[in-house]
């Protein structure tokens, strides 16, 4: 059977394993029952996960096999999410076994290194201005369709994309945070750092309802990547660079 | 009552902090293991798709399971189960592009993504219910309705959810909303499975907002509609106008609230609902304040404040099978500590009137919350069977003092040190909002006891669930009878070894009843536990109400006391009852259906007995599938050959009974079995035909409408089949479901076994012997005497039995057709003929049929001239109809209506409180007929004729005959109903 690519399942595959396959046939989650396509593994490495499963190595997980496996077996498991009970049993999408189990863990590794830029390139590609500045004054927020809305007024000391607007930008954010934007950056008076800004109209249109309200000239950081330190300035300007729409690039 | 607490965290998440809130809860009715809860819960594994809490143990150990496609987390999210499927089904926002989703699947837990089947853009809040529906068959649909907010409320709904593919019977959504202006989110629907369904929303007007209810009585298929708020004539009740119900965002503690409802309908009556929301400005002059309410009439009118709390979020509202009403919600306390947020669950068992347990279920800091909302906009409570399950969102500091009823951490918490620890158990995790399970139990499983109402095989039967979900309840469940004391070998369909009742003098009339009892599970120790299994029979068909021991019925004696069972520690059962011995008179019909009610200290029946009732009658409407201690047999086999035999029908009789205290058109569902459905050999084809109609109706699958029945009046419905050929021991059975809305609250079924020549002719000797002793009862003359004698000598070898009828077949024909009446709506002077032609002819296997069906006949005229008389049987219902009469319309402007309608009302009540009985009734009519005497003086209609028929019936008063004082009674209130209706008296 044609094995795909290496390392194509491996980098939309959140969990990367080196693991040793302990039991066929056997769980240890009880909600997902044992058949001839399930795995108990040790996990020796983690190669590559989720923040919160850093720490898996030397427990036993449950694996649903894409292939057969024979207790014994040591191998690179790429994985996704099944269920989390007494313990963690994943989907296996791939599997590498000997040389081109380490070819296959140093790809990810270096692969997983970019994903993170790659995110943020395309909040970047995205954006309309990108600016280092500082907040100057924050609003008092309003309601909009139940979602109570807050102004953050920029004072920009430089521009990293975009042309300068014709007043000072002012950034909607959701205030307090709704569920549906748990994760977007909330703002502080004084508060310095560098914002990737997305004009309030399109936005909206990409949102449907539940949108931030529409206020002329504008603007909305709600991605968690789109609030960066001051620190992070140089890494997002060679990261414009790259792409083309950095103002040093002109 | 206990109570089992769940922070469903699973041990591998220990290391959570996320606000993971907004509960939703569904358990499969099915297989109550099986449990859902979800939240705003993240896949912890950065997926792609997200997570729901998933249980297989019946909410004891949890995992999170991930299935839901559309990003990470959803946002708003609901789940339920279907019905006999199992089906999961989920409502959503997408969160990658807020779109509403409505979601299947088909295993639990979920393997793999669920099935979308709705995916479009718009409205908010989705809510999900369901409910299934019987087909008056075996077969069940699931009913599925997805309420949400589309500015104003709608209701996305499919009647055929379980297993067609995407968009799955979901069409486009109903608007609910009929008045101008928009609504608040939350929308809610209450279904109940006679197809009545309701809804609730917040319509935001002018003047402050309005609480309104809607209904559809067809599961919701009209555009609820059928509810009509008689202030402005629109669509949809409003319960309240007028009140405060604050925009989204306003804030209770650090609780965002806005429109907060639930609304749930009493499975055993259809018309009772409850209503329960909060309205209040959110401040010390207007405290946001959860009402509760209750209609009586499917929504028409409500009762003032049941309930009034202050300080609310989140209601939730179920009512369980027994008519026992739950109540959730969270109160935000405000201790000079800090706010807290109390999460109570009130029982009731009085519709309200009073609160038989208030439980404290959480009691936790307002605090932890990063996001809104940051407990949830809802949480929810629903019932399964006797139980209630709930969900609800909170702070999980592990302090034990904040669960008064206790509670199970899977997650690593100290609850000395009172922290959470990650997997390592040695971490210290941060608090943080966790979901939480709880299962109240208002019957210990230890302490419920049950009858199955079905058995498939040996390996396929009745759990004990609630209700149970074979609609056809009748044809195979625990409750057996017997011609001798010994229960009979079970064979290897676990089916109990049922025979048909005998009927005569002596021992030819002595038949036993048995019950299988088990308990849905075994306690290791403990006390014995006695159950007591109370029997009743009633007249072969559908509607026709039950007697028992205390009923008098000249009929039916029952001279054993009811037998009594004991369940040690350990013992789950199944234990079959001692042999409970009941005789059938000679006057009476082998035709009977045969009921058992079961009870013990800690597990009564639901509601009214069965006693002077049919099932569904008059307000319990699914009782024998909602209650797990009632069974009832109602089915009837003739043997006939198992070659088949085409030149002759076979034909069996059931009888229609209008239960009810109005008059109305009976629906009968009726559904054919395969051996009996065309295309099968030798071409059977059923006919069905209700005694004195024209129409015959040879369908396979339909309704039968009996228009315009009187309370009490009897119909008879002939089943004609040609006998199928097959294997001997087949059965197979014509359906006859009645029809209470879309729901079965009761049946019968007819059909056929095949058998042997010696079988068919066994059982045709048995019938004859049966006829001929109600006839010789009844109707004595020479010749059914002399047939009778014969019969029973069984002097005759029965390979000459058949020859010999043909020499005195002149005799036999003329008893049997004296009581045909001049109009022979049996049609047995033709059938006669029919059966002397073959007789003649020497056909012995079709002269056997055809001499069955006749004395079928026969049995129905028997049955339909006893009846003229009255029925013993009937006499609860007859008062119950005197009182409904003279409560309301025109009757009750009369002067004595009320002082009749509180006599028939307080008989009626000490009668289902075993208080009064059938032989107190001549005492009541004595009471009553004064009054009624009263009424026919000023009474509209042919005043001379009801004058005549109270006469006839003070007359009854004073005679020793209860079956003919029902009559007379009967006779009076037809007249007065016809007077009170306007229609011609009978």
């Amino acid at each position: 059977m044609p094995q795909p690519k290496q390392g194509a399942a491996a980098r939309s595959a959140p969990f990367v394993l080196r693991g040793t396959v302990q039991e066929v046939g056997a769980s240890n989650v009880s909600t997902v029952p044992a058949d001839e396509q399930t795995a108990v593994v040790r996990v020796d490495e983690v190669i590559a996960s989720p923040t919160r499963f850093a720490n898996l190595a030397g427990q036993d997980i449950t694996l649903r096999l894409s292939r057969p496996a024979r207790k014994g077996d040591s191998a690179v498991f790429a994985a996704t999410s099944y269920a989390y009970g007494e313990a963690v049993a994943l989907v296996e999408v791939e599997r590498r076994s000997g040389r081109q189990a380490e070819r296959m863990q140093e790809k990810v590794v270096a692969e997983k290194a970019d994903e993170h830029d790659d995110d943020i390139l395309a909040r970047l590609r995205a954006a309309e201005l990108v600016v280092y500045g500082k907040v100057a004054a924050i609003e008092e927020p309003q309601i909009e369709d139940g979602v109570g809305w807050s102004a953050a007024e920029l004072v920009i000391w430089r521009i990293l994309k975009g042309a300068p607007p014709n007043r000072p930008p002012r950034v909607l954010f959701p205030y307090p945070r709704t569920h549906r934007f748990r994760d977007s950056p909330q703002f502080l008076e004084g508060q310095e750092g560098i914002w990737i800004l997305h004009a309030i109209d399109r936005v909206r249109r990409e949102l449907g309802r539940k949108a931030p309200p529409r206020l002329v000239g504008a603007y909305t950081s709600l991605d968690e990547l789109d609030f960066h330190s001051p620190a992070a300035g140089r890494r997002l300007r060679l990261l414009l660079l790259s792409i083309g729409q950095g103002k040093d690039a002109r | 009552m206990p109570i089992r607490v769940v922070n469903v965290m699973p041990a591998a998440l220990s290391g959570d902090t996320a606000q993971d809130s907004e509960c939703s809860v569904a358990v499969n009715p099915v297989d109550p293991r099986q449990v859902v809860v979800t939240a705003f819960t993240r896949d912890p594994g950065l997926s792609g798709n997200a997570p729901i809490f998933t249980s297989i143990d019946g909410g004891a150990t949890w995992a999170l399971t991930v299935c839901v496609p559309g990003g990470n987390s959803t946002g708003d999210i609901s789940v339920r189960f279907g019905g006999a499927s199992g089906r999961l089904f989920g409502a959503i926002l997408r969160q990658n592009n807020s779109n509403l989703n409505i979601l299947r699947s088909a295993t639990f837990p979920p393997a793999g993504l669920m099935t979308v089947l709705v995916n479009r853009s718009g409205p908010d809040q989705p809510w999900v219910e369901s409910a299934w529906a019987g087909s008056g068959g075996t077969a069940t649909t699931d009913r599925v309705y997805v309420s949400s907010n589309a500015g104003t409320a709608i209701v996305d709904l499919s009647l055929d959810a379980a297993t067609a593919a995407a968009p799955a019977g979901f069409g486009g959504a109903v608007d609910i909303e009929s008045r101008t202006g928009n609504d608040r989110p939350s929308v809610r629907t209450a279904v109940h499975r006679s197809g009545v369904v309701y809804g609730m929303f917040v319509g935001v007007r002018a003047g402050g907002s309005d609480i309104v209810v809607v209904r559809d009585d067809n599961w919701g298929s009209g555009g609820f509609v059928n509810l009509m708020d008689p202030g402005d004539g629109n669509a949809g009740r409003r319960i309240v106008t007028g009140v405060t119900v604050p925009p989204v965002g306003t804030l209770l503690g650090s609780v965002r609230v806005s429109s907060r409802l639930a609304i749930a309908v009493d499975p055993r009556n259809r018309r009772r609902v409850y209503a329960a929301w909060c309205d209040g400005a959110v401040t010390a002059a207007s405290p946001f304040t959860l009402h509760l309410r209750r209609s009586e009439d499917s929504g028409a009118t409500w009762s003032a404040d049941l309930r009034t709390i202050t300080r609310v979020t989140n209601p939730g509202l179920a009512v369980n099978v027994r008519g026992t009403v739950g109540l959730l919600y969270q109160r935000l306390m405000t201790p000079a500590a800090g706010n807290r947020f109390e999460t109570h669950v009130e029982i009731s068992d009085d519709r309200f009137a009073t609160v038989r347990e208030d439980v404290v279920v959480a009691d936790l800091p307002d605090q932890g919350g990063t996001f809104d909302p940051t407990i949830g906009d809802y949480a929810n409570l629903i019932a399964i069977g006797k139980d209630f399950y709930g969900a609800f969102c909170g702070f999980n500091l592990p302090r034990l003092a904040n669960f008064p009823n206790g509670v199970t951490y899977l997650r690593n918490a100290s609850f000395p040190t009172e922290q959470l620890f990650d997997t390592d158990g040695t971490t210290p995790v941060a608090a943080s909002i966790d979901p939480f399970f709880f299962h109240f139990w208002d019957v210990a499983p230890e302490d419920d006891f049950y009858v199955r109402d079905w058995t498939e095989s040996a390996t396929s039967a009745d759990t004990g669930i609630e209700p149970s979900i074979r609609p056809a309840f009748w044809e195979d469940p625990d409750v057996w009878n017997r011609r001798g004391t010994d229960p009979g070998a079970f064979p290897s369909s676990d089916r109990p070894p049922n025979e048909p009742a005998g009927n005569g003098a002596g021992d030819v009339g002595d038949n036993w009843a048995f019950a299988r009892i088990r308990r849905r599970a075994a306690p290791a120790t403990g006390a014995s536990q006695e159950v007591t299994a109370h029997f009743l029979v009633s007249k072969f068909g559908t509607g026709s109400n039950y007697v028992d021991a205390s009923s008098a019925d000249p009929d039916v004696s029952f001279p054993d006391p009811d037998p009594t069972l004991t369940f040690a520690a350990g013992d789950a059962g199944p234990q079959i009852s001692a042999p409970f011995h009941w005789h059938l008179n000679p006057v009476s019909s082998t035709h009977l259906c045969l009921a058992v009610e079961i009870s013990s200290p800690g597990d009564p029946f639901a509601g009214a007995t069965l006693r002077g009732r049919a099932p569904g009658w008059p307000d319990q409407d699914l009782e024998i599938l909602d209650d797990n201690n009632k069974a009832q047999r109602n089915m009837g086999l003739s043997t006939t050959p198992a070659r088949g035999s085409e030149r002759v029908l076979a034909t069996r009789f059931g009888l229609v009974h209008n239960a009810a205290t109005f008059r109305r058109d009976i629906v009968l569902q009726f559904s054919i079995e395969d051996l009996l459905r065309p295309g099968v050999k030798p071409r059977p084809s059923v006919r069905l035909q209700v005694l004195g109609a024209k129409e015959v109706v040879k369908r396979t699958d339909g309704r039968l409408v009996l228009e315009g029945m009187d309370p009490g009046e009897n119909r008879w419905v002939a089943v004609s089949f040609i006998p199928p050929a097959g294997k001997a021991g087949q059965t197979s059975v014509v359906r006859m479901s009645e029809m209470v809305g879309e729901a079965a609250v009761n049946g019968f079924s007819v059909g056929v076994r095949l058998g042997s020549p010696r079988d068919v002719l066994a059982y045709t000797r048995e019938r004859y012997r049966s006829v001929f002793t109600r006839l010789d009862a009844l109707r004595p003359n020479d010749a059914a005497t002399r047939e009778l004698d014969l019969v029973l000598a069984r002097r005759q070898k029965p390979a000459a039995w058949l020859p010999g009828l043909v020499e005195r077949w002149d005799g036999i024909g003329a008893a049997l057709f004296d009581i045909a009446g001049r109009a022979d709506a049996a049609e047995i002077g033709p059938a006669l003929k029919r059966v002397e032609d073959l007789l003649r002819q020497g056909s012995e296997a079709p002269a056997l049929v055809e001499l069955c069906s006749t004395l079928e006949r026969v049995d129905a005229r028997l049955t339909m001239l006893e009846l003229e008389r009255g029925d013993v049987a009937d006499i609860r219902q007859t008062v119950a109809w005197q009182g409904d009469l003279f409560r309301g319309g025109a009757l009750a402007k009369l002067k004595p209506a009320e002082r009749l309608e509180g006599l028939s009302r307080d008989f009626v009540a000490r009668f289902s409180a075993r208080e009064a009985h059938e032989r107190d009734y001549p005492g009541h009519v004595r009471r009553v007929v004064p009054l009624l005497a009263g009424v026919s003086g000023k009474a509209a209609g042919d005043l001379k004729r009801l004058r005549a028929a109270v006469q006839a019936l003070e007359t009854a008063a004073g005679a020793d005959d209860l079956a003919a004082l029902q009559g007379a009674h009967r006779a009076v209130l037809l007249h007065l109903a016809a007077a009170a209706g306007g229609r011609a008296l009978p």
